[in-house]
Order: C-alpha cells, then sequence, then structure tokens
C-alpha cells in the first residue's frame, strides 16, 4: 500500500480520516522516532497539526481546558496555568528540552501513557479529564480511567484525543516533583500532590505501570500515606535495566515524601 | 505530494513522499548540508532548525507537515565561509572539535539569545540542553555563548 498522508483543517474533516487504519501524528516526539526505526504502522498518516480547533488553553468554568495540540512550550509559559493549574507548568518545563517541548502535546503524552510520564502523573493528581471524539460521537473519561496499564490507553483506534480538561487548584495547595538520572531521559518518577479545601489526592508515576493514587482527607498522616504508596509498588511493580522495580520503589516513597512536605508548607508548587 | 516552504526567505516547492522528513528534504532537495543527522530519535539535536521561528528537531518532523510554514537553517542569508557573531565565537572558543553537532548547537544559541539576551549559565544550559556534544564536555560551548552573549550587551 502506498503512503499516505493527510493534514485535515477542521474535526469533522479529521474524524472522517480516522478510519481505524489511520496512524494520528501530533507532535511526533514519541512517535516519529519509532516510525524512523520501522516501527508501528505508518501506512496512512494523519497529522493534527493544521487543526486550529486542537490548539489553546482557554478557562472553562472552574476548568482549564486545554486543546489536544497545545504543546509543552505553551503549557510551560501560559499565564492561565500558572495561575489555575501551575504544577502542569512546572512539570511541562521539565519535560525533555527545548526543541521536544516546542514539538510535544499534552494530548500526544496523554493518548501514549507512558509510565512516570510528567504529566501522566501530574494529570492524575488533578483529576483532570480527556475529551475523545470519532465519528461515532464524543465522550469524556476520567483521566485516572484512561489510562490503563503501561501505555496502554482507552482509546479505540479510530479516537482522537480532543482535549483535556483540569480543575483549577486556586484556592489550593499544590506540589510538583520529578526526579531522573540522565537529562534527556523519561523520568524515573514523578509525584504530584493535590490539597484542596474539599479534597486531595498524591499521585506518583514511575514505579508502577499507572501512577499510585492515594486519596487524601483534610488532615493526612504521612508515614500512614508513605505506606501506602510503598504497598502499592510492591503490588504492581515496573522496572527497566537502568531503573530496576525495587529502586523505582525507594525513589517512589521518598519522592511522596518531598511532594506532600512541599504541598503542606504551602510553597507555591 | 507537492508542498510549499519558505526556505531561508525563499518560497520553494517540493515534490515530497508522505514520509519524507524535513532533514532529508532541506539536505537533499534544498542542498542545505549545514543541520546533520545524528540519531534521527530526537535526541542529539544535530538536526536543528527553526520552524515558524521555534527550534525543531527535523529529523522528527515529516517535510508535509512543514507546508506553508517558514524554515530558518544555519546557513540563512550566509554563503561559507561568511559566518555570523556566534559561529565566529564558536571559532575562538574552540568550541567545537569534530564539529558535527555545531549547526544544531548554533540553531539553539541564535534562538536562546533572541528570547534571553542576557542569560545565566544555567539558562545556557538549559537551552542548549536538547543538542548533545560527545567531543567537547560543553565547557568551550559554554564560553562562547558567553562571550557573545557579553560582546552583543558591550560587556
Ligand atoms: C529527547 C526526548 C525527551 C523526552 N523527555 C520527556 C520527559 O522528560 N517527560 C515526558 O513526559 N515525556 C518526554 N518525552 C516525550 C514527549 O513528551 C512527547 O512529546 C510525548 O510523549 C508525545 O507527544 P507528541 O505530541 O510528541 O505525540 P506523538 O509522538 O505525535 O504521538 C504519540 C502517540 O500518541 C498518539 N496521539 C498523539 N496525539 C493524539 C491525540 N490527540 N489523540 C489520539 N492519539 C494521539 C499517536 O498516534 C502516537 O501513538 C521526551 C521525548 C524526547 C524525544
Ligand atoms: S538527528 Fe535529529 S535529533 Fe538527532
Ligand atoms: S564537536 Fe564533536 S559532537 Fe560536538
Amino acid at each position: 500500500m502506498p503512503a499516505s498522508f493527510a493534514a485535515p483543517r477542521t474535526l469533522p474533516e479529521l474524524l472522517t480520516e480516522l478510519d481505524g487504519e489511520a496512524t494520528i501524528l501530533a507532535g511526533g516526539m514519541t512517535i516519529m522516532p519509532l516510525l524512523n526505526r520501522g516501527i508501528g504502522r505508518a501506512g496512512k498518516i494523519v497529522s493534527l497539526s493544521g487543526i486550529p480547533a486542537l490548539r489553546g488553553i482557554a478557562r472553562s468554568g472552574d476548568s482549564v481546558r486545554f486543546g489536544a495540540m497545545a504543546t509543552h512550550s505553551e503549557i510551560a509559559s501560559d499565564p492561565i496555568v500558572a495561575e489555575h493549574v501551575p504544577i502542569l507548568a512546572t512539570a511541562a518545563a521539565g519535560i525533555g528540552d527545548v526543541q521536544v517541548r516546542n514539538r510535544g502535546t499534552i494530548g500526544g503524552v496523554a493518548a501514549y501513557g507512558n509510565a512516570g510520564a510528567d504529566y501522566v502523573t501530574a494529570l492524575t493528581a488533578l483529576g483532570a479529564r480527556v475529551v475523545v471524539a470519532s465519528r461515532r460521537g464524543s465522550r469524556e473519561v476520567a483521566f485516572d480511567r484512561f489510562v490503563l496499564g503501561l501505555r496502554r490507553t482507552d482509546l479505540a483506534r479510530d479516537e482522537v484525543i480532543v482535549a483535556v480538561e483540569v480543575p483549577s487548584t486556586s484556592g489550593g495547595r499544590t506540589a510538583f516533583e520529578r526526579y531522573f538520572r540522565v537529562q534527556g531521559a523519561a523520568p524515573t518518577i514523578t509525584a504530584a500532590a493535590v490539597l484542596m479545601p474539599d479534597r486531595g489526592r498524591l499521585a506518583v508515576g514511575g514505579a508502577t505501570p499507572t501512577p499510585v493514587i492515594v486519596e487524601l482527607g483534610r488532615e493526612f498522616d504521612l508515614a500512614a500515606t508513605l505506606d501506602a504508596v510503598d504497598e502499592a509498588c510492591a503490588g504492581r511493580p515496573f522496572g527497566d535495566a537502568h531503573n530496576p522495580a525495587p529502586y523505582r520503589r525507594a525513589m517512589a516513597r521518598n519522592f511522596a515524601a518531598r511532594v506532600l512536605r512541599h504541598a503542606r508548607e504551602e510553597q507555591p508548587c | 505530494m507537492l508542498i510549499s516552504v519558505e526556505v531561508n526567505g525563499e518560497v520553494v516547492t517540493w515534490d515530497v513522499d508522505p514520509r519524507e522528513t524535513l532533514i532529508d528534504a532541506i539536505r537533499e532537495r534544498a542542498r542545505l548540508t549545514g543541520a546533520h543527522v545524528g540519531c534521527r530519535s530526537a535526541s542529539c539535536g544535530a538536526c536543528t532548525l527553526s520552524l515558524d521561528g521555534l527550534t525543531v528537531k527535523s529529523c522528527c518532523l515529516l517535510a508535509a507537515e512543514a507546508d506553508g510554514r517558514t524554515i530558518r537553517t544555519v546557513e540563512d542569508g550566509r554563503t561559507p565561509p561568511e559566518v555570523d557573531d556566534i559561529q565566529e565565537a564558536f571559532i575562538a572558543a574552540q568550541g567545537m572539535q569534530c564539529g558535527y553537532c555545531t549547526p544544531g548547537m548554533v540553531m539553539s544559541v541564535r534562538h536562546l539569545l533572541a528570547q534571553n539576551p542576557d542569560p545565566s549559565d544555567d539558562e545556557i544550559r538549559r537551552g542548549l540542553a536538547g543538542n548533545l556534544c560527545r567531543c567537547t564536555g560543553y565547557v568551550n560551548i559554554l564560553k562562547a555563548v558567553r562571550a557573545v552573549r557579553d560582546a552583543r550587551l558591550g560587556r
């Protein structure tokens, strides 16, 4: 089959292109290295770059709506993000390098669902929702139910992420931490804490296939919370040659402790 | 497929393969061989170009995606051996050995200094984090960038 490339301009045009065979191309920072190595389906590529409706960051009620094609660079420097979800700005600024941030998108990270990816952990703690569309209609999924396993998400082959909606954390206290061993490589551990007047959540990514979640009350016991993280990591170990599971588990506990202390000490992020 | 791009101020039309990368089009069609290919995996930054004013790793961008957009390369407006002050500083400070990473480095330095004319060492390091050099150990690269910064600020 000859290769094809399409760059639709509108959402309806995009949805007609998504026939279950198409490979979606967003920033390309994950998929292009794979395609360059001959990994993955490259027969029909559909680029999201030409669709204005997928761009932009805006307030939407008590939430901030990120178009799927909002780049890491845009998120790191957006005033709405800085005010309403500062930990996402922190997370964005730490990803990869300048060139990667100029291309990589929030939709691409969400769709790929990599263990420990900065946004995956942050969006889990933040209680984000993913807006997904296809020719069959559109639906909204809670982010913590969207990421199903290691690089496995609740996305059918004809579906596209249109936007990610994140509840504002203004009035609350939040913190984000990333731990990485080699600059340019994916982080080993990421941790995010969101403490709101009426709810609280800790998420730790990188030691398990999908982030560990601990719901936090208004008052919580640090030691018990860390034990819960540790236990969850022991139950679903994830590791690789550079960062084996027991090491990730130990770092998960450390970074959970840091992020909770930072959030409690009212440091801005 | 036909695409039209502005390269260093000149509009060109190319008939590209849907899977052709931008770096291949720039090197083979435009014959602008300043940008290099190192890894084809968005890691090394040797292929760094500017697309609509932002630095990108052009090995991981399809040429088709550049349709209608503006590209600047390290050559931009100069015929070798003509160089700009950044390239001059790399030469003077010996900010290169094999030179493979240099065109990509220069692109990143151009953008860094355009956005932040007075970067600290830390900001320089972060601005160049996407460009790997396996020869210099970065010390002389840092010296070169400081030299341009200071010269431009009249220090
Ligand atoms: C050198 C380097 C360093 C990096 N460092 C980090 C890091 O520190 N932390 C981190 O989290 N990430 C890191 N990354 C990954 C980076 O964040 C990517 O941008 C991201 O994982 C994928 O986003 P993308 O827009 O580039 O997606 P693409 O590569 O275009 O797509 C990724 C996958 O998602 C699918 N997809 C994309 N968008 C959508 C959509 N809207 N709807 C449905 N499916 C979609 C694609 O089909 C593909 O399967 C790094 C990448 C590189 C090259
Ligand atoms: S060749 Fe493009 S980043 Fe290495
Ligand atoms: S001078 Fe050889 S890689 Fe940088």
